[in-house]
């Protein structure tokens, strides 16, 4: 589009006021070069510094500082000492980031922790240090009041001050942190009122026996973990507003949900477990499940449907899911996890969307005859309106299973198939496929089938 | 004129008339005043003048027709990936030139899209670039004397002059 609507020479009177050589970008006002240095790495913004003295001082105007050391060798010196530099010169720190997985002097943290208290009255923290001794999260008194986001990933020992207390921290992540015990676990997640998102990653609990999380503004909570040594150690979660829970945890510590009424999204993730620690595990996966009855969607991730597949009479261990109306199996479909899958079926009243993420298992599937043998659950029956299954071959019990859905779900109206890479270019095979498959849905309102 | 218009005429600093359309100046809230002023004052015959010199003013009218749709109406993550492009294409000028005059015509107009947008740009020249280079592309001169050139290393040791 043409703007320029008159003065056919108007061209000619363009201004020409910058010339070619001339120094403009230190012209700008400090507000609009602070901005500049805000797109800036920390590194990059300090180093405009060295430019001019019309440089020197605009990036201690910044309030965001990410430092991260890449260098191991060369920069560990430097790198304090730019700290130091930036907790002296900074006029108003609002987020301080550092990352460098070196052993720091303990004593050199907790001064840097409390300049960025009392001085900057810091609102984000987030260390990442390859810390040895043993970390003291003392009480600072009031000056804890700003802190906002805390993301600590110390592989040491923490220890929890008596009064230690987040009146307005949000957002909490711990990384790879032991409890020293369990008084110092239950003061800091007493200690945090109004917390929304807590991440527990990698964290040791062999001190900690009972410990409650009994936090009602809490939304999401993200535990993980890789280790598959079982801990006698309950973690009871309470939280009213909890909306969303990612467990990856293999169960090595007991989870006791209480009253996550508002749970929206559940995201259970599980490892391999060696089999004689089934004796544990299943009890506590059997809990995990009761405690989260009120979920909306649900996935199930790795081994999870494997775990709960090892419990006897799951059917009748199994709570009613009677808001659950997404269920997502992220695991390749054996015959025996089918059986799981039916249990849970039968036991999600309103499920609507069922996704088959990975799949069904080329050898530990055999006819499908898991598919046949037990009446439909309710929800497929009345319920289940789109089905979407990932690396569809065209197998028998991946056929059985397609088949037992479109005889029996009254209201499907459509399947979803992405087929696996041979069937993805046969398209005469799809088509013999289609036609195998819509022939079970006689006398049944129609159902799309999209091959993808 | 009646509430009915669908484009305002606007003059530039440089007494050039330019039109852009009503969409398109509700990305800025001066400019979206005076629309607002042209649209209730009947048989008002004065254009109204903005400080942006016409090169400038072409540009910021460009940017602003092009993201009044999305602005307007919301848009589709593969529509907000195209104006990303365009954004790239869009700042693809003279650094010496254009680029402060659309920062600063941005800033004078209220335009956080376009102000963040050409702030990135002049961050993405300093990126990974040494103080020298720097220095080099925004014809900054260096005004330290050696004194305090010797206490900057010492305070920033990491960091190199050249």
């Amino acid at each position: 589009m043409n703007n320029l609507v008159l003065s056919p020479d108007s061209s000619k009177r363009y201004r020409h006021d910058v010339i070619d050589k001339k120094d403009v970008i230190s012209e700008l006002p400090d507000s609009l070069l602070h901005h500049i240095l805000s797109f800036l790495s920390t590194r990059d913004a300090i180093r405009t510094s060295l430019l001019a003295r019309r440089w020197k001082f605009l990036w201690t105007y910044l309030s965001d500082f990410n430092i991260k050391l890449e260098d191991r060798q060369k920069q560990i010196i430097h790198l304090f000492n730019q700290v130091d530099t930036i907790l002296d010169k900074a006029k108003f720190i609002r987020r301080f980031s550092l990352v460098a997985f070196e052993d720091v002097n303990v004593d050199k943290v907790y001064y840097w922790i409390i300049i960025l208290l009392l001085k900057h009255k810091i609102q984000e923290l987030e260390l990442s240090l390859d810390l040895r001794s043993p970390f003291l999260l003392a009480n600072y008194s009031t000056v804890l009041k700003s802190l906002n986001v805390m993301n600590l990933e110390l592989p040491c020992v923490l220890e929890v001050a008596g009064c230690v207390h987040f009146p307005c921290l949000k957002t909490l992540a711990l990384h790879f942190i032991t409890f020293v015990d369990e008084t110092s676990a239950q003061q800091l997640f007493s200690g945090c009122p109004v917390l929304q998102k807590l991440t527990l990653d990698n964290c040791g609990w062999k001190n900690v026996q009972n410990v409650s999380i009994k936090i009602p503004t809490l939304t999401t909570l993200i535990i993980e973990d890789e280790s598959d040594s079982i801990l006698n150690c309950k973690v009871t979660i309470d939280a009213v507003n909890l909306r969303s829970l990612s467990y990856n945890y293999n169960f090595i510590i007991e989870l006791i949900p209480v009253g996550l009424t508002s749970l929206a999204d559940a995201y259970i993730d599980v490892s391999t477990i060696h089999p004689s620690l089934e004796q544990y595990t299943i009890p506590r996966a059997i809990r995990l499940f009761g405690g989260i009855l009120h979920v909306k969607s649900l996935v199930l991730s790795k081994d999870a449907l494997s775990t709960l597949s090892h419990a006897e009479n799951l059917l009748s261990r199994l709570p009613t899911f009677h808001n659950l109306t997404h269920l997502g199996v992220d695991q390749e479909m054996y015959d025996f996890t089918g059986e799981a899958l039916m249990d849970i079926l039968e036991k999600s009243p309103k499920l609507e969307v069922l996704d088959i993420v990975d799949g069904f298992d080329q050898y530990f599937c055999s006819n499908g005859e898991v598919w046949t043998l037990r009446p439909a659950p309710h929800c497929i029956k009345y319920s289940l309106k789109f089905v979407r299954i990932t690396d569809f071959w065209g197998r028998v019990a991946e056929m059985q299973f397609l088949m037992f859905l479109l005889k029996n779900a009254t209201i499907l109206r459509r399947i979803k198939i992405f087929c696996g890479e041979s069937l993805s270019a046969d398209l005469e095979k799809q088509a013999e496929i289609n036609n195998q498959l819509q022939a079970t849905r006689k006398g049944l309102p129609s159902c799309a089938i999209e091959f993808r | 004129m009646s509430s009915s218009v669908e484009a305002i005429t606007v003059l530039s600093s440089d007494g050039d008339e330019f039109k852009i359309t009503v969409s398109a100046a509700k990305l800025s809230k001066p400019l979206n005043w005076m629309l607002e002023d042209v649209c209730f004052s009947d048989d008002c015959d004065e254009v109204p003048t903005i400080e942006v010199n016409s090169k400038t003013l072409v540009k910021v009218i460009e940017y602003c027709e092009k993201h009044a749709p999305r602005a307007n109406s919301g848009a589709s993550d593969s529509d907000a990936e195209e104006l990303k492009k365009w954004d790239i294409e869009f700042m693809k000028m003279d650094v010496k030139d254009i680029l402060f005059h659309i920062l600063m015509a941005a800033n004078y107009l209220h335009m956080e899209g376009l102000y963040d947008l050409a702030c990135q740009t002049a961050a993405d020249l300093m990126k990974g670039m040494t103080v020298s280079q720097i220095r080099k592309i925004f014809h900054i001169k260096n005004d330290f004397s050696s004194e305090e050139q010797e206490q900057l290393r010492r305070q920033h040791p990491g960091c190199s002059f050249d």
